[in-house]
């Protein structure tokens, strides 16, 4: 298992360490998929760097909690742990596949490096692995493609590389930051197909960082929703999709453009996500909300409902889903 | 009443070696042809590499066609430069993808706003200019202490605001939106959309509207063209294109499109064909396509002229 314990982080700024991320607890189980979503400035992207504590070099810091892998915790890893861990045990795979492959290296170089790097291999046997690890992930012609230079490959072959890559230290955790981001429909399709295979045939737990909800209906068995450093709210899928809780659930759910109604108003949250700094006592989404009142500028508890896996950090839950009931009926 | 009229436009690149050794010609824009009535929307969708942006360049006159003719309120603009140009560019502005780097960081936002009023209305005192760049961002939702400020003082939402303000301020008929709202999330996604539905309601502006979001498409333009390889492959109403696409690549794209529920899971994409080849003759989409047969490698279909019109050997029939 894999697990984050009220993790606290704070990013530099010229005024010392500010709090981005407040107090999130998350667990990754074998074989599961938990998607992370939320609007952009959310802090999700720093949640899932610190499991493998990417952003210290930026100057990111822990201020409170742990994160256990087995019931380690990472931040009691040396350096030389860390580097196995990453892309070993925990492999990871990021949203721009245009600038993550180094251009100067050629396809074969930096995939030999990363095998070297996690499995006990030399010689041919090295490349034996890369050519199977590239098949696995799709790619044809993978003997051709060793010798390649990322300029010459598209998008969408490039994502399947660095999945290849990310495979390559046969993670039992992977780490996917918007995946599909960056690329065209149609091969956004093929790579969430690929991942779902790759997860399903190697037994993986993922965390699924997006703001595509596409993307979580077609990967996630839980699903997180993050608003300004904070959980809102933690379900199983069909729970989050069916039964939204939390009024920023429900506003993200309905202001996607497939399921608006069409020839009326869209649905929008007016407003933007508050800052890192900017954020209220009480309720952090209450400025945006239809149901705030003068109580959500009360300090707002962690699961103030909850029901069975399923919580949210609301308290107006109940009124806003007998609402939702009367409407129904 | 048509305000643009796009007539067998085309527009070839060269790519690769240097010095132009060993180049080969990209074929960016082929034969597109196309019209926009006034206050209507089409929507140009395609995958990158198909020439929807390239199209959008072309109607700006941001790049010169090599073939074909563009008519703004029926006068051929294909070849105009200088002062003639110029004095048509005032009946069409573009709105770019990037909030974030299509306004410059320098100038605050009443210089920005305010740049294509000093070109295209010299006669306006500064003062009449403020008074309507205070105007067109109070249509767009922005209040007038903006104008004041810097690009980097507003949110990705509030500065394509101010993208949009910028274009309006010169009172075009034609919007060029070239996917202005695919780097915004989606909560503020809507909030755009319905600002330009408003203001195509309130102002009477064609959209000329560039995305590779089938989803938003559908939310905002009665008609559509769907672009691949540079060709229009199919055109038509946005509701027939949606629910009976005519031409396999039409459908392809639909059926890649995200699911809306979990309970949707797990439909199969095939995943046979090379997505990278474009066949040099005959039917651009014959190597990926799972209808093609030999007619297809030797002969480039033309698009149909008709409501609903698709360039295929082979259309899907509906009900198929």
């Amino acid at each position: 298992m894999l697990e984050i314990e009220h993790i606290s982080l704070g990013v530099p700024t010229s005024a010392g360490l500010m709090p981005a991320v407040s107090d999130v607890s998350l667990t990754l189980k074998p074989g599961q998929v938990l998607g992370l979503v939320g609007e952009s400035g959310c802090g999700k992207t720093l949640c899932a760097q610190s499991i493998l504590r990417l952003g210290e070099h930026q100057g990111i810091e822990r201020i409170k909690g742990r994160i256990l892998l087995d019931g380690n915790d990472i931040f009691d890893m040396s350096d030389t742990q860390l580097q196995r861990l990453r892309g070993g045990r925990i492999g990871m795979v990021f949203q721009e596949p245009m600038t993550a492959l180094n251009p100067v290296f050629s396809i074969g170089a930096q995939i030999i490096e990363v095998i070297r790097l996690h499995q006990n291999a030399s010689g041919d046997k090295v490349r034996d692995i890369a050519l199977a690890l590239l098949g696995d992930v799709g790619l044809r012609d993978a003997a051709e493609l060793l010798d390649q230079y990322p300029d010459a490959l598209s998008g969408g072959m490039r994502q399947r590389v660095l999945i290849a890559m990310a495979m390559a230290g046969k993670p039992d955790y992977m780490i996917a930051d918007e995946p599909t981001t960056a690329l065209d429909v149609s091969v956004q399709a093929r790579i969430v197909q690929l991942l779902r295979r790759l997860q399903l045939d190697h037994g993986m737990g993922m965390l699924l960082v997006t703001h595509d909800f596409g993307l979580v209906a077609e990967l996630a068995d839980d699903v997180a929703v993050m608003y300004a450093g904070q959980i809102v709210e933690l379900g199983p899928v069909e729970k989050i999709f069916d039964h939204p809780a939390h009024p920023y659930t429900i506003a993200l759910l309905s202001c996607r453009p497939e399921v608006a109604e069409q020839g009326k108003p869209m649905p929008a949250i007016t407003g933007h996500v508050p800052l890192p700094g900017q954020w209220p006592a009480g309720c952090r989404f209450a400025s945006r909300c239809a149901w705030a009142d003068s109580d959500c500028a009360r300090e707002v508890k962690e699961k103030s409902w909850h029901r069975d896996s399923h919580w949210a950090r609301c308290i107006h839950v109940d009124r806003i889903a007998e609402a939702a009931t009367r409407e129904i009926a | 009443m048509t305000l643009l009229s796009v007539q067998s436009l085309s527009k070839r690149f060269s790519r690769g070696g240097l010095w132009r050794t060993g180049s080969s010609v990209v074929r960016a824009v082929n034969n597109v042809s196309f019209e926009l009535d006034a206050g209507e929307t089409l929507a140009i969708v395609g995958e990158s590499g198909s020439g929807k942006s390239t199209t959008a360049n072309l109607v700006m006159r941001l790049l010169n066609p090599d073939d074909g003719s563009i008519y703004l309120m029926g006068e051929n603009i294909t070849h105009l430069s200088g002062k003639a140009l110029r004095s048509m560019r005032r009946h069409m502005q573009m709105v770019f993808q990037d909030p974030y780097a299509s306004l410059n960081p320098r100038m605050r936002i009443a210089e920005t706003v305010g740049e294509g009023l000093r070109v295209h209305a010299r006669d306006m005192s500064s003062s009449q200019r403020m008074q309507r760049v205070t105007e067109v961002l109070d249509l767009c939702g922005m209040y007038p202490d903006a104008m004041k400020r810097y690009p980097h003082q507003f949110s990705g939402g509030q500065r394509q605001r101010i993208g949009i303000a910028r274009a309006l301020a010169v009172s075009p008929r034609l919007l060029v939106l070239d996917e202005p709202v695919s780097a915004l999330d989606v909560s503020v996604q809507a909030q755009i959309l319905n600002l330009l539905r408003d203001l195509q309601q309130e102002l009477g502006l064609a959209y000329l509207f560039i995305s590779h979001d089938l989803s938003v498409v559908r939310q905002v333009a009665k008609r559509v063209a769907v672009m691949f390889a540079g060709h229009v492959v199919e055109e038509g109403p946005i509701e027939s294109v949606f629910d009976a696409p005519k031409h396999p690549y039409t459908r392809g794209l639909l059926d890649a499109r995200p699911i809306e529920h979990p309970g949707e899971r797990r439909r199969q994409i095939e995943d046979a064909k090379d997505m990278e080849d474009v066949a040099d003759v005959g039917c651009p989409y014959f190597f990926r396509c799972a209808n093609a047969d030999k007619d297809c490698s030797s002969y480039d279909p033309e698009l149909t002229r008709d409501e609903h019109s698709v360039a295929c050997l082979h259309p899907i029939r509906s009900g198929q």
